[in-house]
């Protein structure tokens, strides 16, 4: 690879290599205050290809590819080069990742304690996190919790956060360095990166007790609801991208989180009642 | 009716888990974990006492919570062992 960038996010290092300079530069960028993995070693690497030999020029496309890889993830346009390496990192995370069993969730920390926000793309975890994040919370991570299954405890994935159409507009007193490139036309639409501020950064290394999971629902009446601990646990299972891979070691780490968290479904309307009924639900529950 | 079933060898499950109501079990040899709703935890319990009929097992059942039985609980446990063996948690003989 011509241009490459590493970098730790929390417990795991990144190496991403392109033959294209951009994607690599805007990336260095973004992560300019991150550390570099431990001892230098990658636990997993990312390459953005040419999607075949003439699409590096013409019309370039960005191929995502790594230690892991499927098959048909498509291509994106070079201009989206940025968007092609932060799926390329999630997906090696998703598919490689054995030390930690991932929940596919937003989490932010407040006095070692846990707040886990979980549930389906839309649902809007990871703007309910970015706004938690400068309001007093430690940003723990917008895409993966990571549960330790020897400790039980999370360990934080602050990557940078992706913004999504309207919820970019929910952050307006945050200053232009905190921002990334905006990209329009992707394939979700209009998506800006939110740099976290630098608590996240410097304190990633610090896990955290779970303490309170929640399942949010963007744009409906305010709702609070319990969920048995069956239920909580299948839908982990479910948000889980690596359960099954690891065995028994996943069943024990799910099923001692289940036992030991209190879990609600949650229904808001809009960002600043999600703000209260959080830290309403803090109040109550957290454990 | 007259089918025999084994129970698993205990060092194939995990310790189970309560969940209100529900139990789940981890199965070594498959990889896989099972959320188990009654009688099917009790049914195990019981056939851990040794290799049986559907019938046997209502008469296990039937001591150990005191039961009544009712006219089709020997087919309903009949079905009920008939899933966990094709889902691997127990073995006809």
């Amino acid at each position: 690879m011509r241009h490459s960038f590493s970098v730790r996010i929390g417990p795991v290092g990144f190496r991403i290599g392109s033959v294209w300079k951009g994607p690599i530069q805007a990336l260095a960028e973004l992560y300019r205050d991150y550390p570099a993995p431990l001892d230098g070693i990658a636990d997993f690497t990312v390459r953005l290809e040419p999607d075949d030999l003439f699409r590096r020029w013409l019309r370039p496309s960005v191929g995502i590819r790594g230690d892991y890889i499927l098959p048909e993830a498509a291509p994106l346009a070079l201009r989206h080069g940025l968007l092609a390496a932060e799926m390329g990192m999630n997906l090696q995370m998703a598919l490689g990742q054995r030390r930690y069993l991932l929940l596919h969730a937003a989490v932010v920390e407040r006095e070692g304690r846990a707040l886990i926000l979980t549930g389906e793309s839309g649902a809007g975890k990871s703007t309910l996190a970015a706004l938690l994040g400068e309001r007093g919370w430690r940003l723990m991570g917008d895409e993966f919790a990571l549960v330790d299954p020897a400790t039980g405890l999370l360990h934080a994935f602050p990557r940078v956060v992706s913004l999504k159409n309207e919820a970019i507009d929910l952050f307006p007193g945050l200053t232009a360095e905190r921002w990334g490139p905006p990209l329009a036309g992707t394939p979700k639409g209009k998506i800006r990166h939110l740099r976290p501020n630098s608590e996240a950064i410097v304190r990633m290394a610090e896990p955290a007790r779970p303490a309170l999971l929640l399942f949010p629902r963007y744009g409906f009446r305010e709702e609070v609801r319990e969920i048995g601990r069956a239920e909580v646990f299948v839908r982990l299972t479910q948000a889980s991208t690596n359960y099954v891979n690891l065995g028994e070691a996943g069943f024990t780490a799910l099923t001692s989180f289940v036992s030991k968290t209190p879990a609600r479904a949650v229904d808001y309307p809009d960002g600043p009642a999600a703000m209260a009924l959080v830290e309403r639900l803090w109040q109550e529950l957290a454990g | 009716m007259t089918t025999v079933y084994v129970a698993p060898d205990p060092a194939d499950l995990s310790h189970p888990i309560d969940f209100d109501g529900f139990t789940l079990v981890f199965h070594r040899p498959s990889g896989q974990t099972h959320l188990l709703a009654e009688p099917a935890p009790q049914i195990l319990s019981a056939l851990a006492q040794g290799p049986a009929t559907p019938a046997i097992i209502l008469q296990r059942l039937a001591a150990a919570h005191g039961l009544e039985s009712e006219d089709d609980a020997e087919a309903v446990i009949a079905e009920r062992m008939a899933e966990l063996a094709a889902i691997g948690l127990i073995e006809r003989r």
